[in-house]
């Protein structure tokens, strides 16, 4: 049974900026190269009075979830679930 | 063909479909299509909030925990909440329907019903309404969302009948087929009337509707009430004339609350109250950015076997500062006989009142508010956690946010 894996470690992150939008394209962790295929759901949220943004992503199978810290202006490689 | 008779009301009520569990399968496509449950670990004391389609198909239900899910189905799939996710989402949801018509009733973080009525219409453009509210909600929350729709003359039609369609249906109740509907639910299908009125109903011989509608109004109110009986009445036939209680008219909060189930059942009571302080912190702190002032205040035990024990006060004035109620919490404390172990604590404010901001005449009192606003500003600016009162050191460590009191369970209690 594959579980979601809790990872947080930070990432370099290619994005668009498209329509006051940020897309996240491509994404590299451990020395690996991860093309961002859909963006299946983004959120916000505030801790105190800084915005996080968690980006819901699949590179074909697998599933990544990306969080931006805007007052770091830092990436972090939330989760991960591989499927099947 | 007609809709409704004469100058009757037009009402949608909107459920999101399996709504936790969806916005999982919709951020994560691995999921789609398995049965997964939104909940703690199987060894965890948390109970499953949301289950997806498929695995409600199979039996696994909201409530169940999770031990009990696996042994119905060893390979399903547990998500943890992500609380942050469904409010962002509810909240996208709740500017569509705004979109529709200013008469929106939030019922639930995933529910509301619409107010219609302004909006004259035939067959054909409820139906383009119905889909248009879908195809939008598709739009910002994502393919994979979907959402069931009742229209009706009245609130309670309109909720049933988005119930009957589950799931992604859309079901308009005419003359044609109200009674139907209704006929062939069951009496626990009708919002409102829990277990204890179900059982109450059997226990007079009475398990369906169509027993239901044979009772007279008379016997309705003489073994229920005026006001019970008058409802199960009008419920039996499809009518309610209850309001939707729009956007704005709801913003008055009637109260707040947090619960926490501890880590581990205890008796140590130092650990109990830390707990209390924290959710009164965390409640408090919501009443006063709401500007809001309460009166009364319950605190709430639930022991390891599942009963409980509650404690009540009701104060002379409106207070909002923590200090009070943690004065008053520690009398119940006192009071609490720890009969079994304490697994669950909760705290609930309630004889809310908009709070007047002249200055007390004691500069004491003044003192005291002039720091609660400065812990506040620590708390808006780094978070709830950024500052803790000593007490709560002693007690559990808890996650920033903790859901509170699904009212219907114990308001009637309170």
């Amino acid at each position: 049974m594959s579980t979601i894996e809790k990872i947080n470690e930070q990432i370099e992150v290619l994005v668009a900026y498209t329509k006051r939008k940020v897309v996240p394209l491509a994404f590299s962790w451990k020395n690996k190269k991860y093309s961002v295929k859909n963006v299946n759901f983004v959120h916000a949220k505030y801790e105190g009075r800084n915005k996080f943004y968690f980006y819901s992503v699949s590179t074909g199978l697998d599933y990544f979830k990306l969080i931006f810290n805007t007052e770091k202006n830092e990436w972090l490689l939330n989760e991960a679930f591989y499927g099947q | 063909m007609k809709l409704f008779m004469g100058n009757e009301r037009l009402i949608a009520h909107v459920d999101m479909d399996s709504y936790f569990a969806t916005l999982e399968q919709q951020a994560n496509p691995t999921l789609r299509g398995k049965p997964i449950v939104v909940s703690g670990k199987v060894g965890s004391r948390s109970v499953i909030v949301a289950s997806s389609k498929e695995a409600k198909k199979i039996g696994i239900k909201t409530g169940m925990l999770p031990f009990e899910a696996q042994r119905i189905f060893p390979k399903v799939i547990f998500i943890e909440p992500d609380g942050a996710k469904y409010e962002f989402a509810s909240r996208l949801i709740f500017k569509i329907f705004l979109s529709f018509t200013d008469f929106v009733e939030v019922f639930s973080i995933d529910e509301a019903f619409l107010d219609l009525s302004d909006q004259r219409i035939d067959l054909n453009l409820l139906q383009k309404i119905g889909f248009d509210l879908k195809r939008k909600i598709k739009k910002e929350l994502g393919e994979f969302v979907t959402c069931s729709i009742g229209m009706a003359p009245n609130k309670f039609l309109a909720k049933l009948a988005s119930d009957k369609c589950k799931p992604d249906g859309f079901f308009i109740v005419n003359e044609k087929n109200k009674d139907n509907l209704l006929i062939n639910s069951k009496l626990t299908d009708f919002c409102g009337l829990g277990n204890g009125f179900a059982k109450r109903l059997e226990n007079l011989g009475v398990n369906t509707v169509f027993e239901l509608r044979k009772m007279s109004l008379l016997d309705l109110k003489k073994y229920f009430g005026s006001f019970a009986g008058q409802k199960l009445h009008n419920l039996a036939f499809g009518v309610d004339f209850s309001p939707v209680l729009s956007h704005y008219e709801k913003l008055i909060v009637k109260s707040i609350s947090r619960t926490y189930t501890l880590s581990v059942n205890t008796y140590e009571k130092k650990i109990i109250f830390g707990v209390v302080v924290n959710l009164l912190e965390m409640a408090l702190f919501e009443l006063r950015q709401k500007k809001l002032a309460a009166k009364t205040v319950i605190v709430f035990f639930r022991y390891a076997n599942f009963t409980y024990v509650y404690y009540r006060k009701t104060l002379n004035n409106i207070e909002d500062k923590v200090d009070v109620f943690v004065k008053i919490s520690e009398k119940f404390l006192h009071n609490l006989i720890l009969r079994n172990a304490v697994r669950l604590v909760g705290v609930y404010l309630t004889n809310l009142y908009a709070k007047n901001f002249q200055k007390n005449l004691f500069q004491q009192e003044n003192r005291l508010a002039d720091l609660q606003q400065a812990i506040d500003s620590v708390k808006i600016k780094y978070g709830q956690t950024a500052i803790k009162r000593a007490v709560i050191l002693q007690s559990e460590k808890m996650r920033e946010k903790v859901g509170g009191f699904k009212l219907a369970d114990y308001e009637k209690e309170f």
